[in-house]
């Protein structure tokens, strides 16, 4: 039976964060940051500020040049903690097997509960109606589902903002083509640099090539490698 | 942008079954009464031994920033905001 791996992200979340505690700051560019009027830089956008080409570890001074609107707020993190702590307490509900990925970022396996929702598409827009209710509508989630995490993170990532994205197994062999080897979680800028010095630009590029000279190449990373370019990741969802 | 205030205040709360924490309805600051129409964030945070509850909530168009002293049952008006 293949695996049900759901990945939710949530959406510019600080910057989301800020926007629902204060509704002034809704709709409007806005920079979280350490000090607004000392030099520092940039730690989450919102998604207008996105739109205008801001992004998080600018310089202040720099994200200001290019979004003159862009309003500067002190980050607070007891609101981004309290959020996740209470947003992880409703997704425990759906599945013990929940990884925590990050304060904003949640891997989970739900092959055994999905069904009981009548399928893990509607399985994600019940945990979203949830979060909707609890944390307000303003901070929102987006959540990829596949058969495994590296595949579910991806095509998260390509649903942004407020989506629910779902890859089939059958769906993967001709998407390989299309997806630049960067795009994968755990392929860094050093990793595609050196990939694509050797021609290796998509995962089927990457799929092609032989696992012993991956294995050369990169070490026991190089398995990692094979395997995503094969539309795999046995990689378990730890709790 | 917020302008700090720090004044205590009369609150008048609801302790809800269920509700991780109390829900503010309205609040009294100077004469005038403030009726809560959206709580739109609320978290804890601690100084030393006492935890605070610190509600971001709206009265119609103004914002407000408010804290509960647990461990006091005291409310203070934190914040307003002057631009909302």
């Amino acid at each position: 039976m293949a695996r049900i791996i759901m990945h939710l992200d949530m959406d510019s979340y600080f910057a989301s964060v800020e926007q629902q505690a204060t509704p002034s700051l809704r709709g409007i560019p806005i920079g979280v940051t350490g000090r607004p009027k000392e030099r520092s830089i940039i730690v989450a956008t919102s998604r207008e500020a996105k739109r205008c080409g801001v992004k998080s570890a600018m310089p202040n001074w720099e994200a200001l040049k290019l979004c003159p609107s862009l309003k500067l707020v002190s980050g607070k993190a007891e609101r981004y903690i309290a959020t996740t702590k209470r947003f992880l307490s409703i997704l425990k509900r759906y599945t013990p097997l929940l990884e925590v990925f990050s304060i904003d970022e949640v891997f989970m396996d739900v092959t055994q509960e999905a069904q009981r929702y009548g399928g893990p598409v509607d399985m994600a827009r019940s945990i979203k109606d949830e979060f909707r209710e609890a944390l307000g509508e303003y901070i929102t989630a987006t959540v990829g589902i596949a058969s495994n995490k590296a595949f579910a993170k991806l095509i998260a990532k390509r649903n942004k903002p407020d989506g629910i994205g779902q890859l089939r197994d059958a769906e993967i062999p001709s998407l390989l083509a299309k997806i630049p080897v960067g795009e994968v979680c755990g392929i860094g800028r050093r990793i595609e640099g050196r990939l694509e010095h050797v021609g290796i630009h998509t995962l089927a590029d990457l799929g092609r090539v032989s696992e012993r000279y991956l294995k050369q190449e990169f070490g026991v990373y190089g398995l990692f490698l094979k395997e995503i370019g094969q539309g795999q990741d046995p990689t378990p969802v730890i709790p | 942008m917020y302008q700090p205030i720090s004044e205590p205040i009369d609150a008048y709360v609801v302790y809800k079954r269920g509700a991780s924490h109390p829900i503010l309805r309205a609040f009294r600051w100077g004469r005038r009464r403030f009726d809560i129409t959206s709580t739109n964030l609320v978290y804890p945070e601690r100084e030393g031994e006492t935890l605070f509850l610190c509600y971001a909530v709206n009265s119609g168009k103004n914002q407000f920033q408010l804290r509960l002293n647990t461990n006091r049952s005291l409310w203070t008006l934190e914040a307003i905001d002057v631009e909302g």
